[in-house]
């Protein structure tokens, strides 16, 4: 998940991981705190500007 | 019209730590902060507010970290090379049989923490406690903004160094908040 962040994932690579993630509560949350830093980071930027 | 004296410790401490979240380098983040004191006080400002002048000093203290960060590459003794593979890093976090060594949790509606600011004192804590080369490259990506390949030729590794290391600093920065500040196993606060 971490990697698809940085390049785009083949097909058959998404596949799976969208596979994996509807039965991986553990990874299915991971991907939402990962969004949520991606976010936090974004904002965290702007609290100076 | 500057800044008043007795803000200057105040200000310069700020900087300072702004500094060092994403240099990781004390006597460098020293340096440019200087630097940007000096180019502060020879330059004329007209700003009226605190919070104006503030933004201004920041922004200047911004390009000079970037500065700084490409003009380093060259300077190998700042950059100690510690080799932590892959397969180290995995094993952090997870067992032998694939699964994760501890749960991530279910964090609710996070966005809400963004609005309080006891959620920032702990997330800057959890920034700096990063790994320190792992941290360096997430700042350049996260804050910096740099490219990918901006940042490894200033790291001097390749792209799959650099998806390792920005890997490791989002599993301990997750880590960090979910125990920090969401509580773990007990949900949001």
């Amino acid at each position: 998940m971490s990697e698809a962040r940085e390049r785009r994932l083949r097909l058959s690579e998404r596949l799976a991981l969208r596979l994996h993630l509807g039965v991986c509560a553990g990874c299915d949350n991971f991907r939402k705190q990962l969004d949520f830093i991606g976010t936090a980071m974004r904002r965290f930027r702007r609290r100076d500007d | 019209m500057g800044i008043p004296s007795e803000d200057l410790p105040r200000m310069r401490s700020y900087l300072l730590r702004y500094a060092t979240l994403q240099l990781r380098d004390p006597a460098l983040a020293e340096d440019v902060v200087q630097e940007t004191l000096l180019a502060a006080f020879n330059s004329p400002s007209r700003f009226s507010g605190k919070s104006a002048y503030k933004t201004w000093l920041v922004g200047i203290l911004k390009h000079k970290i970037v500065d700084v960060v490409r003009k380093r590459s060259r300077d190998q003794s700042l950059f100690a090379v510690e080799e932590t593979p892959e397969s180290e890093a995995a094993e952090e976090y997870f067992a032998a049989d694939g699964h994760w060594r501890e749960f991530p949790s279910n964090w609710g509606n996070p966005e809400q923490s963004l609005e309080d600011k006891r959620f920032w004192v702990v997330f800057e804590r959890c920034l700096e406690a990063m790994p320190v080369r792992a941290a360096r490259a997430f700042m350049m990506r996260e804050f910096m903004e740099l490219t990918s390949d901006e940042i490894c030729k200033e790291l001097a590794i390749t792209s799959t160094n650099l998806w390792v290391l920005l890997h490791r600093a989002r599993l301990s920065l997750r880590g960090c908040l979910e125990v920090k500040w969401f509580d773990g196993a007990t949900g949001q606060k």
